[in-house]
């Protein structure tokens, strides 16, 4: 079964409903990206769970007045958190990947200083993914994505074609 | 760091609709209020907050896509385009940044050591400021196009109740 897309989403239907199930697509986004992200080293892993996350926190920015404040503004903060420990290592992974440009077009002259650069960047890179780790395996641990699963269940979807990227499945 | 301007209070009851017209009628207001700062290239922190505004805007065109129909795809589109720009000025002014940082911090080096990567670095925080400067001239060539196609208008409407009946 497909599962349902924001784009899908009736107008007319009460926020509350609709922001329940457009956040639950996001967490869901989420979740799925994370393995990869914690398995590998592929930059473009760290990116799509970043961007879900962005589109996590743009919906649970605006439905606030929605639920109850007990447990939602801990997955808010939560939600923020997933945001900024994937920023640290992306942040570096696009300035890498501008550098390995640079480096294959400087002269011999200037390759050490660029190299030194790099060489900064990868320690802090890789000090920046030890942190990303530990904290989206504390996640796990902490139950989170049961209790982002429980609170914003996934909604059933429609087999009508989507327009919008915040697709989880199909 | 950005913070976005506060939303109205919004209703749970209330249609999905009628939330995403106040929500869209804020993030439009925020991202258009920066139109006084785009053209001051020394404005980095600033235009940072734009580009953070972009952001907020089109992911909010997209979460309450079903509402916007046809002219808010057009408008994320255009919108994608204007992030773009601004994420390239961005990432000059990191570089730039940490690239002066890593020149004041040669003296801890042994001496012939920062005498080899010295000039590496010298020469690519100039490029890199000449790069910024074009890269800032296509956000403003990008924000004038934008109000050339009166985006800002467009969203607006958007944004505002349909007539009852």
């Amino acid at each position: 079964m497909t599962a349902k897309r924001s784009s899908e989403f009736d107008p007319d239907q009460p926020f509350r409903a609709a922001m329940r199930d457009a956040i639950a697509l996001q967490w869901a986004a989420v979740w799925k990206a994370m393995p990869e992200v914690i398995a590998g080293e592929d930059p473009e892993a760290v990116h799509k769970m970043r961007v879900a996350s962005r589109r996590l926190r743009a919906a649970m920015d605006v439905a606030t007045d929605c639920f109850p404040r007990k447990w939602y503004r801990p997955l808010h903060k939560t939600a923020k958190a997933v945001t900024r420990a994937l920023g640290d290592v992306r942040d570096r992974d696009v300035q890498l990947a501008e550098l390995a440009g640079e480096r294959e077009r400087a002269s011999d002259t200037e390759r050490p200083g660029i190299d030194y650069l790099i060489a900064g960047i990868r320690r802090d890179r890789k000090k920046a993914r030890k942190a990303m780790i530990r904290f989206l395996d504390r996640l796990d641990a902490d139950g989170i994505p049961k209790r982002t699963k429980r609170r914003f269940p996934r909604p059933k979807g429609g087999a009508k074609k989507s327009r919008r990227a915040t697709e989880v499945d199909s | 760091m950005s913070r976005s301007l506060p939303l109205p209070p919004l209703d749970p009851e209330a249609s999905l609709a009628a939330n995403a017209r106040r929500v869209l009628a804020v993030r439009v207001d925020e991202l258009f209020s920066y139109a006084p700062v785009i053209p001051d290239a020394d404005a980095s922190e600033a235009l940072h907050d734009a580009r953070i505004a972009a952001k907020r805007l089109r992911y909010t065109l997209e979460l309450f896509s079903s509402v916007y129909g046809d002219e808010g795809e057009r408008a994320i589109e255009r919108l994608k385009e204007l992030q773009e720009d601004l994420g390239q000025l961005h990432d000059h002014d990191v570089r730039i940044a940490l690239i002066d940082e890593k020149l004041s911090r040669l003296g801890d080096l042994p001496e012939a050591e920062a005498d080899v990567v010295r000039p590496g670095l010298e020469a690519l925080v100039e490029r890199e400021r000449r790069a910024r400067a074009m890269a800032h001239a296509a956000v403003v060539k990008r924000w004038r196009t934008l109000e050339r196609q009166k985006v800002l208008a467009r969203l607006t409407a958007l944004a505002t109740e349909p007539p009852p009946g």
